[in-house]
């Protein structure tokens, strides 16, 4: 039998629509799933050919065989459904990059694409589980993608098309009693790279919103925000 | 595609079940799950080939489904689809993150070769598949056994490679050859 490599291809990136059903597949994992999660947030036109895949292959799912699961795991589910405490305090943390800070103006919309998984960071690993959430405001052309690793703790937020400001971009983390909590100033462009403090870990679940606002530079996180977040979204987890 | 009155009320009251829940209605969560669990269980259950380990990604789900279900779009999927997904996904990630390697395995390559035969009964008995296995089933044999195994059995890339014994840029070659004819012959439709 021939074999049918063609080596020019191997390393090259696909193309969207390619990209589009290893997605859907499942075919990718670690870093590379990381990415096309991604491109799904920030780039409409590929979510598009997502869904278009997914609905491609949609029949498939009709040769699953049915099979009853024990009764044992209704009760387990329903356990959980209640799951997203919280407890209060803000801690202190340390400031994990801030970016030069100029002078500028904020414009009229904003997107931060989150992700939220381990993949991002450990590509040998594979990922557990994957969050993801689109946050909207009001600064132009700005995306942010955070990815966080449950099993180290570790975020990572990669910023584009921050406008220069006087102020500092600021991200908070809210939980469901609804009080911001600071995980410290961001940087204006490029990768941050933090390890979220134990209190906080917790809050990072599908339950939470992320928000964005602008504060007065700082080495330490703020205890509340100085005015209205200027973007905010939910994490889900996927 | 045609859709018959009967599937098209289903699949609108459970578009309607996973609306209640998004509103926080637990009995209509009740409801989803009485109607769609044992369905969800065998895609865990196809993928991870494990009985305890399927029922805890049936639970992660669960719990994914009743968190997310406000954004269920029914636009953009139908509610079974969208559901099934997401046990499919939830299978994937804990198959992966278990640390077990996919070993070569003459019966799953076997298994493969039996859904193959079944082909024309599967285009004879389900609705709305018609088009996807006429497409499939005009690929290389090759080609249709990557992508059918990848989405039967949660394989990534590396996984086929090593279950295949073929070396990963040629199942590469072969998946995305597959999916570039695959989309060619659906569009023409």
């Amino acid at each position: 039998m021939v074999e049918e490599t063609d080596p020019r291809k191997d390393g090259e990136a696909p193309d969207d629509v390619t990209l589009a059903a290893e997605l859907v597949l499942g075919l990718l994992d670690g870093e590379e799933k990381a990415v096309a999660l991604r491109k799904q947030l920030s780039d409409p036109e590929f979510a598009r050919i997502v869904d278009d895949w997914n609905q491609r292959v949609d029949p498939m799912f009709q040769e699953f065989q049915e099979v009853e699961p024990a009764s044992s795991v209704w009760a387990g589910i329903e356990s959980r459904l209640d799951g997203g405490s919280s407890d209060g305090a803000v801690v202190q943390m340390k400031r994990w990059r801030t970016g030069a800070i100029v002078s500028g103006a904020l414009a009229a919309c904003l997107a931060l694409a989150l992700i939220v998984g381990p993949g991002t960071f450990a590509p040998t690993s594979e990922p557990q589980s994957v969050a993801v959430a689109q946050l909207t405001g009001d600064i132009e052309g700005l995306v942010l993608a955070v990815s966080y690793n449950p099993e180290t703790a570790e975020m990572r937020v990669d910023v584009n098309g921050m406008p220069e400001t006087e102020t500092a971009p600021e991200l908070w983390i809210v939980g469901s009693d609804g009080i911001p909590r600071s995980l410290g100033q961001i940087g204006r462009d490029g990768i941050s790279q933090m390890t979220v403090p134990s209190d906080h870990r917790e809050l990072i679940n599908s339950t939470a919103t992320l928000q964005l606002s602008m504060e007065p530079p700082s080495e330490t996180p703020h205890a509340k925000q100085t005015g209205e977040p200027v973007a905010s979204g939910k994490i889900t987890i996927i | 595609m045609p859709q018959t009155n009967e599937t098209d009320r289903a699949r609108a009251q459970l578009s309607d079940l996973i609306g209640q829940a998004a509103g926080g209605d637990r009995l209509a969560f009740q409801d989803i799950y009485n109607l769609t669990s044992a369905k969800l269980f065998g895609v865990c259950l196809r993928i991870l080939n494990d009985r305890q380990a399927s029922e805890d990604a049936l639970q992660d789900a669960y719990v994914k489904i009743w968190r997310n279900a406000r954004r269920f779009d029914a636009r953009r999927a139908s509610p079974i689809t969208w559901l099934a997904t997401i046990a499919r996904n939830t299978a994937i990630d804990r198959k992966r993150s278990g640390g077990n390697r996919v070993m070569v395995s003459d019966d799953a390559i076997k298994h493969m070769a039996a859904d193959e035969q079944s082909a024309l009964e599967r285009l004879e008995k389900q609705e709305g598949a018609d088009i996807l296995n006429k497409c499939l089933d005009s690929l290389e044999a090759r080609q249709r056994n990557v992508i059918r195994t990848a989405f039967f059995e949660g394989h990534s890339y590396n996984e086929l490679a090593q279950k295949l014994g073929t070396p990963l840029g040629t199942v590469k070659s072969w998946v995305r050859r597959g999916l570039k004819r695959l989309k060619d012959c659906m569009d023409d439709g």
